[in-house]
């Protein structure tokens, strides 16, 4: 990878991770997603003189984009937020999870992947984008999430274990892939 | 294929093209304000908000009077150092004047004002020079020859007279026209008052300005003449048009009556029988040598003759005529009684028939 010297460098290396995030993490409501990709952005253009390159910029960006994501749920009184959010989470158990196996057989899409995660509980979600979008360590998703590192790795078990009670082959192809 | 090596990405959702435009736009201004942040903290800081306005205020404020002091102030006169203003400025005036009524009155006011001007710098005042550094005003105090530039003012204002005459043969409104004669007619007599009141004042070489400003007076005042003369006539014309009202347009642009068929042919009928008894009463009232002649010709007529033939053709067309009255009588002879007295009946150039009833057109599909 290029060393990213400009704010523009970053803007194009991070845009797509940052809309995925927020696509990943909010119901489809495209809307939504481009003014909260829009706003993260723009913080991070304003406060770009505080960032420390010492630290990588994506759990920098991340956190700002946690943060918009934080604000515009208190903004709007969404109670389903991060904070509010309970492990036990919502459950995951219907039907539509069954054949996950044979949509994993091909490429999975945005919208499949989408659909798998949309079952989780918010917090455990936000853990599993963080890990698997960004290939973000343990430690990186804690500081991203304010979250201890044990709370991390939890989330992260807790969700990988809700998907393979609800869809075996999306757990093992993680596994596998991991 | 996926390498089982390669890490497990999720999938990046496409990012729209349109979102990236937005989110660079925004990126952009948010530099420019960046950028001019401190221009505009200071410009808008609370503080020197009302400084600011007030200083637009007094700035707004000061333009206006100098251009009015400029404009309509006595003491602007050449030398001074608003005067050159004032000239751009009426120049610009004159050019944005399209009516040739406004046009006279800026002219006479002009003319007015250039006689002002004479008269402040005859009168011995000092100019304006206050308002210029001192190093020019001397120089401008040895320049400045008052009495040449006083002449010349004299000339500009007598000009402007003539301007405004010229303008004036462009007025078409008579009562315009009247009011601006009128006008023009006082500022004459009291330029001519003021003007003689400043002659002690001019010097010899000023003396060719002022006579040719005389003589150009007389010959005005019977170009006002004329113009009266017009006034009247236009005013005249105008209480015509009062008196003599034209007909209202309603009745003006009326369509007539349409004739129906029936009149139009009992129209026609009666003018070709009319026309055809002149004619007859005209045959019968000349000799009996012109009316062989007149028979002839129309024969002749018959025979396809055209409007313009020759002798010969004249000749051959009666020698026709002539066999076939032969033929006609030798045929008739029982019929037609010889008589010498009553002279033959003329020609019918087409058979009269009063009784015929005009011939219809046959009906149409609809009519049936």
């Amino acid at each position: 990878m290029s060393q990213l010297t400009t704010f523009h460098d970053y803007y194009d290396a991070y845009k797509e991770k940052v809309y995925s995030f927020f696509f990943y993490r909010l119901e489809r409501d495209s809307a939504l997603v481009e003014d909260l990709t829009s706003d993260t952005f723009l913080k991070a253009y304003q406060n770009f003189d505080r960032y420390d390159d010492q630290y990588a910029f994506s759990t920098w960006i991340y956190t700002i984009a946690r943060n918009t994501l934080t604000d515009y749920f208190r903004r709007h009184k969404i109670h389903e937020s991060v904070e509010t959010m309970q492990e036990e989470g919502r459950d995951i158990a219907d039907d539509s999870s069954t054949d996950f196996e044979s949509q994993l057989s091909a490429e999975m899409s945005v919208d499949q992947v989408k659909d798998v995660l949309d079952g989780l509980p918010a917090q455990q979600r936000e853990c599993i984008i963080l890990k698997y979008l960004e290939q973000m360590e343990t430690a990186e998703i804690a500081n991203v999430t304010g979250l201890s590192e044990a709370n991390v790795r939890q989330q992260v078990s807790r969700g990988m274990k809700r998907l393979r009670k609800a869809a075996p082959a999306v757990y093992l192809f993680l596994l596998f892939l991991l | 294929m996926k390498d089982p090596k390669e890490p497990f990405v999720l999938p990046l959702k496409r990012f729209p093209k349109r979102l990236d435009r937005k989110i660079r736009f925004r990126l952009f201004l948010a530099k420019m304000r960046k950028m001019n942040d401190a221009f505009w903290s200071v410009l808008f800081a609370p503080k020197l908000i009302m400084s600011g306005a007030s200083l637009a205020v007094f700035l707004v404020l000061g333009v206006v009077g100098l251009r009015t002091y400029s404009l309509s102030g006595e003491s602007v006169v050449p030398g001074h150092l608003l005067y050159d203003w004032r000239r751009n400025m009426e120049i610009t005036q004159v050019e944005n004047v399209t009516a040739s009524e406004e046009r006279v009155e800026m002219y006479l006011d002009l003319s007015e004002k250039r006689l002002d001007e004479a008269e402040y710098l005859l009168s011995g005042a000092q100019v304006g020079l206050q308002l210029i550094p001192q190093a020019s005003a001397e120089e401008l105090e040895i320049e400045l020859d008052e009495e040449s530039e006083a002449a010349e003012l004299l000339l500009e204002s007598h000009n402007y007279q003539a301007l405004a005459l010229e303008e004036l043969e462009l007025v078409q409104d008579p009562d315009q026209l009247d009011r601006l004669t009128e006008r023009i007619e006082n500022w004459q007599g009291e330029y001519e008052t003021r003007l003689n009141a400043l002659q002690p004042r001019l010097e010899e070489r000023d003396r060719p300005v002022f006579d040719r400003i005389v003589s150009d007076a007389r010959e005005r005042a019977s170009k006002i003449g004329d113009i009266r003369k017009r006034v009247k006539s236009a005013r005249e014309e105008k209480l015509q048009e009062l008196f003599v009202r034209p007909e209202p347009r309603f009745f003006r642009f009326r369509r007539p009556e349409r004739n129906t068929r029936e009149e139009h042919f009992d129209r026609l009928r009666s003018l070709t029988k009319e026309k055809r008894d002149e004619m007859r009463r005209r045959y019968e009232a000349l000799p009996p040598e012109e009316q062989e002649r007149v028979r002839e010709q129309i024969e002749a007529v018959r025979e396809g003759l055209p409007e313009d033939p020759t002798p010969e053709q004249i000749q051959r067309a009666r020698e026709v005529f002539r066999e076939r009255r032969e033929q006609r009588q030798a045929s008739q002879p029982e019929t037609q009684p010889e008589s010498d007295t009553d002279p033959e009946p003329a020609p019918e150039l087409r058979p009269e028939r009063p009784d015929e009833p005009v011939r219809q057109r046959p009906a149409t599909r609809r009519q049936r």
